[in-house]
């Protein structure tokens, strides 16, 4: 497919390939956040010249990159507790400009995830992530790939479907429209459910082509 | 029903995975929570005893402070008191405490000093894996003036004695806490449990 040749913003394949390499099998993994000086300076030094937006796009996928290289992530400091790196990868995401399940297409995605049959809401959902922009796609697939090898180790890490998509559920929807009401606990729930879905169903909906034979 | 009480709400917050919901749930249920489920927000309503009066406590049970950081601000604006919750067997977790005390104290700055609020330490139980100090617990009650304690909610140790001083707070603090009429919430979304601590 050729959506899939888009590339995926290499922060993230950087903190994801050091989170499957050190960090699968410790519990809570993705819930229990990291050091907060430690995360800044992860952050800083992820940042620091090495991300250039393109000026011209607004989207995360145009950066270029530079040389993410110079952060060494299988260095003692950072592999001894990946939960830096994993709230790295959380702020990242919540801080980018539109969420990677952009804004405009969040009233479709919430409407889809309503359905009380867990059939349609697959379906539904499915089609909502199709209609994704090309560089948010990729790096949906992606990450949802990397969350799915992470709630296979539910096992040992405790975290299961269910539990990676409460914790994801705001980070990729975003906290835009959160109110000062906080009545949007309601909106929460669909954000953590549509998360859940698409986890759930991540084999069908990015990997398996069904016209193949 | 037509009974009046002194109602106090409560918020309990801090990192996740420190153990907010398994001490909120040993005190309004008395009983140990041994899933691992993260929670988005639940409520529990607890009668509690104070020198003879009957109290109603309303504790809200919130999301770990890195998820839901924007919601942090209107749980603390509707509180009168708060539960600060770290793990004794992870250090870090208590540099959210301090924010979140320093955040506390910037929102509620107008209504002067002495804001109720209780810092729990969790997973006393795992001696083993305990990583903050007696040193470090002292040392920081005494910078903050805040009460600390030490708890297991697995081994019911020290649990109630964290809310029974937090409302001990809250009614020196806010001795004019009007009556109010109970009244049954019907909140969908939230679970209301109903428990008499003596």
């Amino acid at each position: 497919m050729i959506r899939d040749d888009v590339d995926v913003p290499p922060i993230m394949v950087k903190c994801c390939e050091a989170i499957e390499k050190y960090g699968l099998l410790s519990q809570g993994i993705y819930r229990i956040g990291g050091m907060m000086r430690k995360v800044q300076e992860l952050k800083e030094k992820l940042d620091r010249g090495n991300l250039v937006f393109d000026p011209g796009s607004d989207r995360f996928a145009q950066v270029t990159f530079v040389d993410l290289d110079s952060v060494n992530l299988d260095a003692e400091e950072w592999s001894s507790d990946v939960s830096n790196v994993t709230s790295v990868l959380k702020l990242w995401l919540r801080e980018l400009p539109d969420p990677l399940i952009s804004y405009s297409l969040q009233p479709s995605f919430m409407e889809a995830t309503r359905n009380e049959n867990d059939r349609m809401r697959h379906i539904r959902l499915h089609e909502r992530v199709n209609e994704l922009p090309d560089p948010n796609y990729a790096t949906l697939k992606y990450f949802m790939g990397h969350l799915h090898k992470v709630t296979q180790h539910e096992e040992q890490n405790s975290m299961s479907i269910v539990n990676i998509a409460i914790v994801f559920g705001p980070t990729l929807f975003g906290q835009g429209q959160m109110g000062m009401n906080g009545n949007n606990m309601l909106d929460a729930s669909l954000q953590n459910k549509a998360v859940e879905t698409i986890l759930k169903h991540y084999t069908d909906i990015f990997v398996e082509e069904p016209e193949q034979s | 029903m037509g009974e009046l009480v002194r109602k106090y709400r409560v918020v309990v917050l801090g990192a996740g995975g420190v153990g907010k919901s398994a001490l909120t749930v040993r005190f309004a249920q008395g009983r140990f929570v041994s899933d691992y489920n993260p929670t988005i927000e639940e409520e529990y309503a607890c009668d509690v005893q104070a020198e003879g009066e009957t109290c109603l406590l309303e504790i809200m049970d919130t999301a770990g402070a890195e998820q839901f950081t924007a919601l942090n601000e209107v749980y603390i604006k509707r509180a009168r008191g708060f539960v600060l919750v770290f793990s004794l067997t992870q250090e870090s977790t208590l540099q959210d405490v301090d924010n979140i005390r320093q955040q506390i104290q910037m929102i509620k700055a107008q209504e002067g000093q002495s804001i109720p609020i209780v810092v729990v330490g969790t997973k006393m139980d795992l001696a083993r894996e305990r990583e903050v100090t007696r040193d470090t617990i002292k040392d920081l009650a005494a910078r903050w003036g805040l009460p600390f304690y030490e708890t297991s909610a697995k081994n019911n140790w020290h649990v109630t004695d964290v809310f029974h001083d937090l409302l001990g707070q809250m009614r020196r603090r806010y001795p004019d806490e009007p009556l109010k009429k109970r009244k049954e919430k019907t909140k969908s979304r939230n679970r209301i449990d109903r428990c008499i601590i003596m």
